[in-house]
């Protein structure tokens, strides 16, 4: 992307041109417009849109505010695309199903009010993968959604909408959410930032839920320090969300001056396998940050298979319990693969769930003790190249599974740890996708894993490269 | 384990509709799939006896 392109900047920065008026509100907008106009078409990032004329008004009342030296707050003007799970009042809040096609909320979700109250502007709503139950965005409505790197692939998701949108600067930065990485799939797979903040950081109130044990809803954007702007507005206690209390406060951090002292720990084993193509360029981000005084540790970590099994338990068992009723009425309506696996997860026993749970206790201790001795897990986001539209299996470690299997391969684990991870730009296989690096950490240590993610990418600048000259041809 | 007998009979009882062939496939397939891995999860917090 250009360096003059205003959505090349950070948040941050372009508040700052917008406080001294070197670039206005209007333009910004209708640039978000103009590519939305222009690519939309094509990528199927948006679903429903603001009406143009509505939205440039808004930006000149809010342009009038600026002139008069006044600002709503941190988002100021600041463009905003939200997952079409999310509530909101002005338009349609789908989940990508026939099912709700028609359905109007009767409030906006609090991670949208909380948008709206520090000043964004809502340009949308995004694609996502039917019921955010799918990690290909293959399955949706409104079709899938293209990679913007190349349109033969999948965006990832569910949150595939949000992220192409970001990928194409039809808005500053998006709204997900992430039940085993629905918001680092496709911000990986899109070349973005994106980020699954700790289990109740931020309020679910008015998004429809998928497996409330692991929900959470999370900000996409350019940059790391973007990340921790928006988690600083939209995190926070809540009394509509349970889950979502004032025991952890959420402090944006800065960049680390460098990686010296940081211990990180690379799991590695079988489970853990990664296509070559992947591990070549997360060997070369391993290095840089090596070289910035990381310590490297490669570790294992036991009986991660059955984890996997847990997890699977817990969300399918929680999915089928929130559509129980959708399913009895309107089976039909549902995608194949999304009715099958709901078909599977009405199948789940109470004694299955439970002991599923208990094992999340005992692995959840597990991690616990790997975090005192290291600050953060690094890994690729994804263990493959997302893979073509369509390609139904593809093999891992000489293993065959499905697309999605793939997808969520490694992510689920934040999940069932209700852990913090960022997925940031670190470099491109061959074939020009984007490849994630992703850094997880402790429980709460959010600002932590922001602010090392911020380092890399003060290192690096993968994050500043852009699918917009290739896709304007 | 889920046979086509104990899957039809699970839905009968609880007034669910039949399943379409290719999909009750894909039901039996990945419920027996995570039954198989279901044995794998440890039991804790106390000892599982055996039978006596």
């Amino acid at each position: 992307m250009p360096l003059s392109d205003p959505m090349h900047l950070t948040i941050t920065e372009l508040s700052a041109r917008i406080r001294r008026r070197e670039i206005s509100i209007r333009e910004i907008v209708k640039l978000c417009l103009d590519r939305i106009e222009a690519l939309n078409t094509h990528v199927n990032a948006f679903v429903s849109r603001v009406e143009a004329e509505e939205v440039l008004k808004t930006a000149e009342q809010q342009d009038l505010l600026i002139s008069r030296g006044q600002r709503v707050g941190h988002l100021h003007g600041i463009p905003f695309a939200i997952k079409d799970n999310c509530w909101t009042t002005d338009f349609p809040t789908t989940a990508c199903s026939p099912i709700m096609k028609k359905y109007r909320p009767p409030m906006d979700a609090t991670v949208v009010s909380r948008l709206r109250g520090a000043g964004a502007i809502i340009l949308g709503k995004t694609n996502m993968h039917e019921w955010a139950y799918g990690a290909t965005n293959e399955k949706s409505l409104f079709g899938a959604v293209r990679n913007p790197w190349n349109d033969k692939h999948i965006s990832g998701g569910s949150s595939g909408g949000s992220g192409a949108a970001v990928a194409c600067g039809m808005a500053l930065a998006a709204i997900g959410s992430d039940t085993a990485g629905s918001v680092r799939i496709p911000s990986a797979a899109c070349g973005i930032s994106g980020m699954k903040p700790s289990y109740g950081t931020v309020s679910r109130y008015g998004v429809f839920p998928l497996s409330w044990s692991f929900d959470a809803i999370g900000p996409m954007a350019r940059c790391a320090d973007d990340l921790s702007l928006i988690l600083g507005i939209i995190s926070g206690r809540d009394d509509k969300d349970a889950t979502c209390t004032s025991a952890y406060s959420y402090t944006p951090a800065c960049a680390k001056q460098n990686f010296k002292g940081i211990r990180l720990a690379v799991p590695v084993g079988n489970f853990f396998k990664r296509a070559p193509e992947v591990d070549s360029v997360f060997k070369t981000a391993i290095g840089e940050i090596t070289k910035d005084g990381a310590v490297i540790e490669e570790v294992e970590i036991p009986r991660i298979a059955e984890a996997y099994t847990a997890w699977s338990i817990i969300e399918g068992a929680e999915a089928s319990t929130y559509h129980a009723g959708f399913m009895e009425k309107s089976a039909d309506l549902y995608s194949s693969g999304i009715r099958v696996q709901l078909e599977v997860g009405r199948c789940i026993s109470a004694v299955e769930y439970l002991r599923a749970q208990q094992y999340q206790t005992l692995f959840n201790r597990q991690l616990d003790d790997m975090f005192s001795r290291f600050d953060a897990l690094v890994l690729p986001t994804l263990s493959v190249v997302p893979p073509l539209i369509g390609a139904g299996k593809l093999l891992l470690g000489g293993k065959e599974m499905s697309s999605q299997e793939a997808m969520i391969h490694v992510t689920w684990i934040a999940n069932l740890g209700g852990l913090p991870a960022v997925t940031i730009p670190c470099g491109f296989e061959d074939g020009g996708l984007p490849v994630g690096l992703m850094i997880m950490g402790k429980k709460y240590a959010d600002s932590e894993i922001l602010a090392l993610a911020s380092r890399y990418q003060l290192l690096t600048r993968w994050h500043e490269k852009s699918c917009l000259p290739s896709l304007l041809k | 384990m889920w046979t086509e007998e104990t899957l039809i009979r699970y839905r009968l009882e609880r007034g669910w509709p039949p399943l379409a062939d290719a999909e009750r496939v894909q039901v039996l397939a990945l419920l027996n799939t995570m039954a198989q891995a279901f044995k794998g999860l440890p039991f804790f917090g106390w000892a599982e006896p055996e039978q006596s």
